[in-house]
């Protein structure tokens, strides 16, 4: 490959691929269970089934359920664990049901979008995971000043002990800052009756509402009893009233005094809500909020003290049903609040108290961790203590302690790694073939972004510097060079770069940064299923759409030296790296190749055979530095010499560069995937 | 009665969930209420994959914690090892002989060791599952499993609700998988 810095175009953009996530592919009628039936008689899926059966449906089917059985008119999101599964029902559904589905660029964008059609008088949602809420706080907090007209549920996924996310960001706060009355499930159970009664509800109230559930309320599953699914027959229309829907300060000032007093009616109508209510006797008390509802319940049972301590469930954290929640506490000597993460019941509980005078004393954080997903065994010692009882003996284990230290060696970690084939390998590979190259003159940054691609900061690529957050890399690498004198080469996937890679990108040219960006294109969202983006041409349901060219994006933004790459070129990767740091200024190299499991699923549809690479025993000396540099996870350490696993290898070609193996042992088809 | 807690291991593609969900459903088509707590996401990069399952007449939360399964289903000998902690005292561990190894990890013995392991855990069993479901015409060992659990005394579910929930499941296809169920329950009489 040259280094020319121009465009060529002799690596074309890659074919729009069919829709491919796990649920959205049930869109286009292949049902997983179809064959049961006769033929071409499809069984419906258990989300779309008949109201009064009950089937087993996962947290997130059934918030999309319950979304259905309030008659949703449109659904909008960006992908993002654990909320994803939402929006991939709701695209399944839509076929059926005729509700408008959108994926977003950005979870800002899915918000707008979502109020234009609650704007108009229908009855929208818009889901992502918890940081999501991030970008989409500013629509939000302009439009809980102004209500909605229809029902509106902002879907936010928390994630207590990151399980894939950043941080434990406990939105509740956002909620209240915002105004936004908040429902949380107890549970993947009650979850599709909670999302119906938030979409009515905030269309009574006149109020956007928020649905916060967590990990374990997303991805588990329970016996959901189904309700039925309601004609859809609003029509969206938009009333001129500028003084409504522009918030001038002239507007918004009014616009803040009409939200205080929605909220002050919103105040009195949680009282009614069914998702709070109390049970047991006596003069002590927990309130369980949300999905730490059921954990003290269960606590409770296993201290031999159900029902013989007051238990309040509160589905309504914010704002709090205080007239119940006064009469709980007049009857409580003592309290203690049981929630996930921050103590925010606590404190306004502890602020309720206060503000009647009762001499009750509430406790929360002082006995259940701040930190992680609770769980019985987690909440037991504190839950006990509070009520003066000493936790049973815990459950025991069959194995000793002795044995669990000797599991706890045998139990080989299985970290998430990069696929055999994929192209963020190599491009990681190039930046340190290039750091190399520097010697002693200079060092190479690499602010990473989120994605697949992050896992490039595992051993034995360790080419990861920073991550912050969607769109970071780039807006880090505009200062990070500057301010520390080193080369930069941030990354950023093709999605992530619609998503929040645009602004930073114009901000590094202009203000002059000196980085080189590795664009890793590889046609789709792989991290989180294969979502469509804007660079793809398919909409969440397949439709074919306008497409965007990578390349005239970025020259767009005012980056002249653009170059694309195949991404199996690990050679020439490393020398469009070496070009763009010798220059000053902005160069872009598009890292192009398919997402590996995309190319896998086609092979697997069609009953083809990739190629494969071999290694030549009598070349290979057996430094195995092709797997402690490089570390394809097909190559495999057999004896004294390197084997590559044919189960494994995809064929992309990439080891068959000098630059894996100098000693040339390794052969195969250059030329990246195919299909 | 409380719940019966029940935890399935294994590595991606063995069939994991599809065999908790599977139970999970037979469970509600015999009247009785169930949690199941799945990991998702990082299984198609090499990642393991369980699945909690929680079955009785009312089951309050999706969790299971150390020491609490009674029975610990696991389709790889190292997905075995890592959740036996979790096994009760009284409980069964019922684990494929198969093993395979983390990317970039090589295990020169095949797994002696985790079985040399898996022998001193009381209640625990390695079965041979690959042969088992190879003699009925199955691939995938999850179905061999399935049997072996539904023949370990209180387990929840008995034959004749799984076996339907596999017919309905796997229709056409169902005969070699019903075939791999059986003999996996026949292993462990």
């Amino acid at each position: 490959m040259g280094n020319t810095g121009a465009t060529t175009g002799r690596i074309p953009a890659l074919p729009a691929l069919p829709v491919q996530s796990r649920i959205a592919r049930r869109a286009k009628g292949y049902s997983r269970r179809s064959f049961t039936g006769p033929p071409g008689v499809a069984t419906p899926e258990p989300f779309l089934e008949k109201a009064a059966r009950k089937v087993l449906l996962l947290g997130n089917e059934a918030i999309a359920r319950g979304l259905l059985e309030a008659g949703v008119d449109a659904c909008t999101a960006y992908p993002g664990t654990p909320s994803t599964e939402i929006m991939e029902t709701l695209v399944a559904a839509s076929k059926e049901r005729g509700h408008y589905v959108e994926w977003s660029t950005n979870e800002k964008v899915a918000a707008e979008v979502a109020i234009s059609a609650a704007v108009c008088g229908l009855r929208a949602s818009v889901s992502m995971k918890g940081v999501g809420t991030n970008v989409a706080s500013e629509p939000l907090q302009a439009f809980t000043y102004m209500g909605t007209v229809g029902g509106f549920v902002f879907i936010t996924a928390d994630d207590p002990s990151m399980n894939s996310s950043h941080n434990e960001q406990d939105n509740r706060y956002f909620a209240r800052e915002a105004y936004l009355p908040v429902f949380e499930p107890a549970d993947s159970s009650e979850a599709k009756e909670v999302a119906r009664r938030a979409v009515l509800l905030s269309e009574k109230w006149r109020q956007p509402v928020m649905l916060r559930t967590t990990t374990v309320i997303g991805h588990s599953s329970a016996p959901v009893l189904l309700g039925e699914l309601p004609a859809r027959d609003r029509k969206g229309s938009f009333p001129r009233d500028p003084s409504r829907w522009t918030n001038l300060p002239q507007n918004a000032r009014r616009m803040r005094n009409e939200l205080l007093g929605r909220m002050a009616l919103i105040r009195k109508a949680v009282e009614e809500v069914e998702f709070n209510s109390e049970s047991g006797t006596g003069e002590l008390g927990l309130i369980g909020s949300g999905a730490a509802h059921p954990v003290a319940a269960e606590a409770l049972e296993v201290l031999g003290m159900a029902g013989k301590v007051r238990l309040f469930k509160l589905g309504t954290p914010f704002p709090l049903p205080e007239k119940r929640l006064e009469a709980f506490l007049r009857k409580c000597k003592r309290v203690l609040v049981v929630e996930e993460l921050e103590p925010f019941v606590e404190e306004q509980v502890q602020s309720l108290a206060h503000r009647l005078g009762l001499d009750t004393r509430v406790e929360g954080k002082s006995k259940i961790p701040i930190t992680g997903e609770l769980s019985v065994g987690r909440v037991l010692a504190g839950i006990g203590a509070f009520l003066g009882r000493e936790p049973p003996e815990a459950a025991r284990p069959a194995l000793s302690a002795a044995q669990e230290s000797a599991a706890a060696e045998l139990a080989l970690p299985r970290p998430p790694v990069l696929c055999a084939g994929c192209l963020h390998r190599n491009a990681f590979f190039a930046i340190n073939l290039s750091e190399k190259k520097l010697g002693k003159a200079g060092r190479i940054l690499r602010p990473s972004d989120i994605g697949c691609y992050t896992l490039g900061y595992q051993p034995p690529l360790n080419a990861v510097d920073t991550n912050f957050c969607m769109g970071a890399g780039i807006g880090i690498a505009c200062g990070l060079g500057r301010f520390s004198g080193d080369r930069v080469v941030p990354q950023i996937g093709d999605s992530t770069f619609y998503h929040a890679g645009i602004p930073p990108l114009i901000n590094a040219v202009v203000n002059g940064s000196d980085l080189v960006l590795l664009l890793l294109d590889n046609g789709t969202t792989a991290m989180t299923g294969h979502q469509p983006h804007p660079g793809v041409g398919r909409r969440a349901c397949g439709e074919t759409a306008t497409r965007l060219d990578l390349e005239r994006m970025v020259r767009a933004c005012g980056v002249e030296n653009v170059e694309v790459v195949p991404g199996w070129d690990v050679g020439a990767l490393s020398k469009a790296i070496d070009a763009g740091n010798a220059r000053k200024g902005v160069s872009v190299v598009i890292v192009r190749e398919r997402c590996v499991l995309a190319v896998l699923r086609e092979r697997r549809a069609f009953g083809r055979e990739g190629p494969v690479c071999a290694v030549d025993p009598e070349k290979c000396i057996g430094c195995f530095s092709c797997i402690t540099k490089f570390g394809c996870p097909a190559m495999r350490p057999d004896g004294k010499k390197m084997r590559i696993d044919a189960g494994s290898c995809v064929g992309c070609g990439a080891c068959v560069d000098p630059s894996v193996c100098a000693e040339g042992a390794i052969g195969g088809k250059k030329g990246g995937l195919e299909s | 009665m409380t719940a019966y807690n029940l935890v399935i291991a294994g590595v991606g593609g063995q069939g994991v969930i599809t065999a908790s969900a599977l139970l999970a459903r037979s469970a509600i088509a015999s009247g009785l209420d169930v949690r199941m707590y799945g990991s998702y996401g990082m299984s198609q990069r090499g990642g393991s994959v369980s699945a909690q399952l929680r079955i009785g007449e009312r089951v309050l939360n999706a969790r299971i914690e150390k020491g609490g399964a009674a029975l610990v289903l696991a389709l790889d000998l190292v997905e075995a090892v890592r959740w036996a902690p979790h096994l009760a005292s009284g409980g069964r561990l019922v684990a494929s002989g198969s093993l395979v190894p983390p990317a970039g990890k090589v295990v020169r013995d095949g797994g002696a060791r985790h079985i040399d392991f898996l022998r001193g855990v009381p209640g625990a069993v390695v079965l041979d599952a690959g042969r088992l479901s190879g003699e009925a015409g199955q691939r995938g060992e999850n179905a061999v499993l399935l049997g072996a659990a539904s023949a370990v005394p209180g387990f929840p579910l008995g034959p004749d609700a799984i076996e339907q929930a596999l017919r309905d499941e796997f229709g056409a296809r169902s005969a070699p998988v019903l075939a791999a169920f059986r003999r996996g329950a026949e292993a462990l009489k």
